[in-house]
């Protein structure tokens, strides 16, 4: 029953998030009937308009308190009825049977022979995926799901209220919530695989905005196969969708934005509007997406306003220009703050920094103080590798596809007339490796290709447009295009994750191997999950654990009691261990989770390890002095959430 | 019938078609450069050593001649998936 109930609900959330999104798009208003046909305006923005619509919700429920499946079940129930009504009345049969199955059909029949296996190995690895993040725990090792980005959804399913992690007050926790939002829902809901099944989801969103996008460009279905697969074989998209990390949830609202600012000349109200929107979300869902999303879609609508005035005739003055130009910025603006300021506001509620990342008014904190890794050499070195060090390499979790170099000795080849016929995407294009070259040259100290993912996402329609010329050229040579293919099944099979997750397959569904053992990792203790999991069975609701880092295997009340950065600050002021013993006893604390050696302990306190793990120890404290009892202590005041308090000696 | 205001546009697709046919694009050695590029790309990776699987597969189907031609062949080229 569980992976039924697992798919059921992350399909029925889904399709709340579509028809929310359909509602969104009546309220922000269309000046085109074209615009009013589902057809027209796409599954993919629906859903992505749905997720930003419903991730702001559940953010404002989770900053009264009231995130529990009640508030949540009522929310969806009016979400699904306010989108569907007229979806309803409209004729559902005509746009499903009459309009999509004709035009699957009819892209499925326009593939050369020698190009279907590309598609069907495409097609199953996706199938694939959507099956093992519906059945696996999530991966370990690549992002920071274990880290964080689960570890906050958990706690707030538990205690039905947005709350900080422990420890990561000033750093993770101030990002934006999108993503974290829904994966909360699906853990209260359904638990953590209903969540990771979203984020396949979300991938399946993802594509559909890129094949909307590639089809406004004018590419065929050869040329949208290509940029497909260019996408599902880059490790900077594909590590993130199965270790509960969020930076699909961006991505979608970054190609949304994308597709909806080349609408800004056919629909100048609305798409400005839904651009700005797309825009926010994604600054909102990852930071670094405002170099990477926002400058590309601002370029994007300064080059198509001015390349309308090239093609109009003389009259079209320059003030004229300049007005059109300043609506439709103006319009992306206005929308594009809208997310901002809401997560301004959680920002002000929480931390009272509503500045935050960016600039703490309370806490000396900058936000480039974490962002460093690598040495002025390595930084030197990877610019000098560009373009290739943003394809292979060991300085960055992901990159891009090989398809993206590839496609270089088409560029040279391909035919000139197809820079002329297919401007637009060449626009695209040139914006995207711009912001590309000087997005990896502004980052090489701390280079990481997936903040630039979306700006290489502009450059997917170009690719797919250079393979479907030369397939279209080849098409009567057979062994070619069978070389092709047989390319893309490879870079698919490489690159992707599926052979990785089918060793997890066959270890945790096959030989009932359990949750802790995943990969080994090299900077990580493998016991180090066991031994959490151990406490969990021998703590007390509310006890407090000594521990910093992955805490995701924990219990969600022994999270919420952990150490928050003020009294990690505190500790390690101490001046002399036998201080800094009063100082954790002061607290409350009752076991200690550590790999390092402890300070020799004071008369008065009993230190015994409880684990018999080699690289993590487990030790319990007892006072021996019963005098002497914790100031603080974890506590129920809300149920059922868990707050550190101070506690009178009568307590 | 032809629509008027769609002839350039069919006329000028036609074109593309047709330049397309005659570039150098279609002769072999572009389409052996692209390809060979092609294959080059996708299958070096210098962390990850796809070849090694690809050359563990082979062997596992009993081609293991061809499996040690490929990695002693790309150890002389001293290209890393001959590792």
């Amino acid at each position: 029953m569980g992976p039924l109930i697992t798919l059921a609900v992350a399909g029925a959330y889904s399709v709340v998030c579509i028809l929310v999104g359909m509602a969104g798009f009546r309220f922000l208003g269309s000046d085109d009937a074209r615009d009013k046909s589902l057809m027209r305006l796409g599954l993919g923005s629906a859903f992505a308009l749905g997720q930003g619509v419903l991730a702001i919700i559940w953010m404002l429920i989770g900053l009264a308190g009231f995130f529990d499946r009640r508030w949540i079940v009522c929310v969806l129930l009016a979400g699904a009825v306010t989108g569907a009504l007229p979806f309803v009345r409209r004729d559902t049969r005509r746009i499903l049977f009459r309009q999509l199955t004709p035009k699957l059909v009819r892209s499925v029949s326009a593939f050369p022979t020698p190009l279907l296996p590309a598609v069907i190995a495409l097609v199953a690895m996706v199938v694939v995926v959507g099956i093992f993040n519906g059945l696996l725990p999530p991966r370990f090792g690549v992002g920071d799901g274990f880290f964080y980005y689960l570890v906050f959804p958990k706690t707030m399913a538990a205690s039905h209220r947005i709350a900080p992690v422990s420890g990561y007050e000033s750093s993770h926790s101030v990002l934006g919530y999108q993503g974290e939002m829904h994966h909360a829902v699906l853990f209260s809901l359904a638990g953590e695989n209903a969540a990771m099944l979203f984020v396949w989801v979300t991938m399946l969103g993802v594509f559909a905005l890129l094949l909307r996008l590639c089809e406004d460009l004018g590419l065929r279905p050869v040329g949208k196969l290509a940029a497909l697969v260019a996408l599902f074989s880059s490790t900077a998209f594909n590590f993130f969708l199965t270790d509960g990390k969020v930076d699909t949830y961006a991505l979608l609202f970054g190609m949304a934005a994308f597709l909806w600012t080349l609408r800004a000349l056919d629909s100048p109200v609305f798409a400005p509007r839904l651009a700005g929107l797309f825009t926010g979300l994604a600054i909102v869902a990852k930071l670094t997406f405002a170099y990477s999303v926002a400058i590309p879609v601002i370029s994007i609508l300064i080059v198509t306003v001015l390349k309308e005035k090239d093609a109009r005739d003389e009259r079209s003055s320059g003030t004229r220009l300049f007005w059109r130009l300043a609506g439709i910025l103006s319009r992306f603006s206005l929308f594009c703050a809208l997310p901002i300021m809401t997560h301004m506001f959680k920002n002000a509620v929480m931390f009272r920094e509503p500045l935050a990342p960016l600039v703490f008014l309370n806490q000396p904190i900058s936000v480039t103080s974490n962002y460093s890794w690598n040495s002025p050499d390595t930084a030197k070195q990877l610019l000098w590798a560009l373009p290739y060090s943003l394809v292979y390499g060991k300085y960055s979790v992901g990159h891009l596809s090989p398809l993206f170099l590839a496609a270089l000795p088409i560029a040279v080849m391909a035919p000139k007339s197809i820079w002329r016929t297919y401007s637009r995407a060449v626009t695209l294009a040139i914006v995207g490796v711009v912001a590309l070259l000087v997005g990896a040259w502004a980052e090489a100290s701390f280079f990481t290709v997936r903040f630039l993912l979306p700006a290489a996402v502009l450059v997917l329609p170009m690719l797919g447009l250079l393979f479907q010329t030369a397939v279209e050229a080849w098409v009567a040579h057979f062994a070619s295009l069978v070389a092709i293919a047989v390319a893309l099944c490879t870079v698919m099979l490489g690159y992707s994750q599926v052979g990785h997750d089918w060793q997890r397959m066959v270890r945790y569904r096959f030989q009932g191997a359990d949750v802790c053992e995943f990969d080994t990792v090299p900077w990580f203790p493998s016991s180090m999950c066991k031994s959490l999991i151990s406490l969990n069975e021998l703590a007390s609701p509310g006890d407090r654990i000594l521990h910093h880092g992955y805490s995701y295997w924990l219990r969600p009340d022994l999270i919420q009691c952990m150490p928050t950065r003020d009294e990690w600050n505190w500790i390690s002021a101490a001046s002399t261990a036998h201080d800094e013993w009063s100082r954790i006893h002061a607290l409350g604390f009752r076991f200690i989770v550590t790999d390092r050696e402890l300070q020799p302990t004071p008369d008065w306190l009993s230190v015994s390890r409880i684990n018999l793990e080699s690289e993590v120890q487990v030790y319990e404290l007892k006072s021996l002095n019963l005098g002497l009892k914790p100031q603080f202590a974890c506590r129920q005041l809300q149920e059922p959430a868990w707050d550190v308090i101070a506690v009178s000696d009568r307590t | 019938m032809s629509v008027p205001g769609r002839e350039p546009v069919v006329r000028h697709s036609l074109n593309v078609r047709r330049k397309l046919t005659r570039s150098t694009f279609e002769n072999w050695p572009a389409r052996l450069i692209i390809i060979l590029w092609l294959y080059l790309t996708v299958t070096y990776r210098q962390e990850f050593n796809v070849f090694a699987p690809a050359t563990n597969m082979l062997r596992n189907f009993g081609l293991w001649p061809l499996a040690e031609t490929v990695t002693t062949v790309a150890s002389w080229m001293e290209l890393p998936w001959g590792r």
